[in-house]
């Protein structure tokens, strides 16, 4: 069976991506903003772009829709997927804290609020560097409280995870985290990244952690990858799984490199002194 | 792609069970209210006393021995419980044939320095005891039976629900009596939903608020005004009629206590269970809390009690909470209830201070 998003997820990128494109006085009817594929590639840089700046005559948000419109739906598709087999057999029993880290416009959000169903709420941290992303991802995250096929979802937007302001005590409820496609990021500091999302789980949960690595499955985006697992290694995460696998779509198949790693709950109280 | 599915993952998850740990290592668990912890403390000594022979399960207070004699009797466990103070007693008299020095203001403390003095040398002579409630009982006992009592010590605990002044913290119980870090346990399978909000409100530690296992009951605990102790006794009366339950009334004077309990002998039938533990009345192997009947108490001895509904009468002289002690005496004694809550207070209004201390009306139904 090929992946396919839910019927609410799909209304909502129309609602909220396709339709305002397709309704821009620049649009023609295969090139949205007047642009194709190649130029609007180069005006996202394969997601990799700094969207809160103009870039032409485009702005932060012409680029934002641009990246939902062309990029996110395949990562979408990615994440749908691998939730779909996460939660294929057993739940949590409490709701989660989900923490996106490079989170785009809602995408992990959104992927797992298309499996879930709206029985299961759950509380969703996006982080990502641009404004703009995140502001657009607020958007879509109001629009998916209000389908009535969609989980309640409490939902906060920051750009570093240092700007979390968490203010509830630790709990035991399960965290999972979403790293899709930032390790492709040149920028990225990543033990710096570990120790701030090891403080952050410090902060929001003794219960059990769950990562999901998504990426391309060329080399170059995947350079981090061996820094990555070996500072989750360290703050107590097991890797259970690190391949490159087929993901089939109605469109078309592909392949992506996909990572998942865990760590049980914190249920030895460290007291030191021994 | 193929991912591992969530019951994967959990089947992972460390097999941490109390019931799984190694029997010839010491073992320390810290568990939250109705998290479970006497009936693993029973088990475990129940489990070790196959491989050892006698293996005793002490704990603070005579009522507490009490119900662990009567969980061990419902599991059919022919286990050995004593509290802290008997137990030490005999096992210093046995030791030196001295009964061991007390303080002159209070005979039940004991002069521990002195009597690890008097015990320098010796050895342990038994391989293995349980200490239940250890939060209540003093880190020097925790040292005493770690050298002269037992080889191991499997210590049960949680200092959010500690009362008194010679309280033990984690760390004290740990670093005293050489155990490892703590097993927490996560879950609360006593208090409804409703409740465990409430006990909440006064609940400090370092530890996350446990993961309430019971589903919502829809009643709320209630703040009661009673101009009276008869209006106050008739309402507990009314509960029992109604629903024929096991009921905590739990008090903080004896003047009080002695009040409520002729009061609701006077209105409930002869034959109604109405019992009023005192610790000078030794009177706790006549009750059974957990059938059906009254058992009125104080905050000392309704530590690790359950009921099916708790009524804490003299509210206003347990709110505002001055210290943490407090807190943790107005936490343990909201978690004694499982299904109903009563917090009663009166005659005339509560305190402005009392009643800011109390949450808002969505946790705390008011008249």
């Amino acid at each position: 069976m090929p992946t396919t998003l839910p019927p609410a997820i799909e209304y909502l990128r129309k609602r909220m991506v396709v339709e305002p494109l397709r309704f821009d006085t620049r649009s023609t009817p295969n090139q949205p903003l007047g642009l194709g594929p190649a130029e609007a590639r180069a005006a996202i840089s394969w997601g990799q772009a700094n969207f809160d700046e103009p870039f032409g005559n485009l702005s932060p948000r012409d680029r934002v829709l641009l990246y939902a419109y062309w990029n996110q739906k395949r990562h979408l598709e990615e994440l749908s997927e691998a939730f779909r087999q996460l939660f294929s057999h057993g739940r949590p029993n409490q709701s989660m804290i989900i923490v996106d880290l490079g989170c785009g416009p809602f995408t992990g959000g959104l992927a797992l609020a298309g499996q879930l169903g709206p029985e299961e709420e759950f509380e969703y941290i996006g982080v990502d560097r641009s404004k703009t992303m995140l502001e657009f991802g607020k958007q879509l995250a109001a629009e998916a409280h209000d389908n009535d096929e969609l989980p309640l979802i409490a939902h906060r937007w920051v750009i570093s995870i240092s700007d979390i302001d968490w203010q509830e005590a630790p709990s035991w409820r399960p965290v999972v985290i979403i790293v899709s496609f930032l390790l492709a990021s040149q920028s990225l500091e990543v033990k710096k990244l570990i120790g701030e999302l090891h403080g952050l789980l410090a902060r929001l949960s003794r219960g059990e952690a769950t990562v999901i690595y998504t990426n391309s499955v060329k080399e170059d985006p995947n350079r981090n990858f061996p820094t990555f697992r070996d500072a989750l290694l360290n703050i107590g995460f097991r890797l259970h799984t690190d391949e490159i696998g087929g993901i089939r779509t109605v469109q078309k198949d592909y392949e992506l490199r996909y990572a998942l790693f865990h760590r049980n709950s914190q249920r030895i109280l460290r007291l030191g002194g021994d | 792609m193929r991912l591992p599915t969530w019951d994967e993952l959990r089947s992972d998850e460390e097999q941490l069970d109390v019931l799984e740990a190694p029997l010839h290592k010491s073992l320390f668990v810290a568990g939250p209210p109705g998290s479970g912890k006497t009936s693993l403390a029973i088990w475990r000594a129940d489990t070790l006393s196959r491989l050892y022979g006698e293996v005793p399960v002490i704990t603070f207070n005579r009522m507490l021995r009490r119900s662990l004699r009567l969980a061990a009797r419902e599991h059919n466990i022919e286990g050995a419980s004593s509290t802290m103070h008997s137990f030490i007693w005999n096992h210093y008299r046995k030791n030196t044939n001295e009964n061991p020095p007390t303080t002159a203001a209070n005979e039940y403390d004991f002069r521990w320095r002195e009597m690890t003095e008097r015990m320098e040398g010796g050895k342990p002579d038994r391989e293995a005891v349980v200490v239940d409630e250890g939060q209540d009982l003093d880190k020097h006992f925790f040292a005493y039976a770690s050298r002269y009592v037992a080889k191991t010590l499997s210590v049960f605990a949680d200092e959010e629900q500690a009362i008194g002044q010679n309280r033990s913290t984690l760390e004290q119980i740990k670093a005293a009596a050489r155990l490892p870090d703590p097993i927490i346990l996560t879950e609360n399978h006593r208090n409804t939903p409703e409740i465990a909000l409430l006990a909440e409100h006064f609940h400090g530690g370092n530890l996350p608020a446990a993961i309430v296992v019971r589903s919502g009951s829809g009643d709320l605990p209630q703040l009661i005004c009673s101009p009276s102790m008869n209006v106050t006794a008739n309402r507990i009366a009314t509960d029992l009629r109604n629903r024929a339950s096991s009921i905590g009334v739990i008090v903080d004077r004896k003047a009080t206590g002695e009040e409520v309990c002729n009061l609701l002998r006077n209105e409930l039938p002869s034959d109604t269970r109405i019992d009023l533990y005192s610790s000078d009345l030794k009177n706790e192997e006549t009750i059974d809390v957990r059938k059906s009947g009254v058992t009125i108490l104080n905050k000392r001895s309704v530590k690790g009690q359950e009921f099916d509904a708790v009524f804490l009468l003299e509210l206003e002289r347990f709110i505002p909470c001055s210290s943490d002690a407090e807190y943790r005496a107005m936490y343990m004694m909201c978690t004694r209830a499982r299904d109903r809550l009563f917090l009663v207070h009166g005659p005339g209004p509560l305190p402005p201070d009392a009643n800011a201390a109390l949450p808002s009306a969505n946790i705390l139904r008011r008249p």
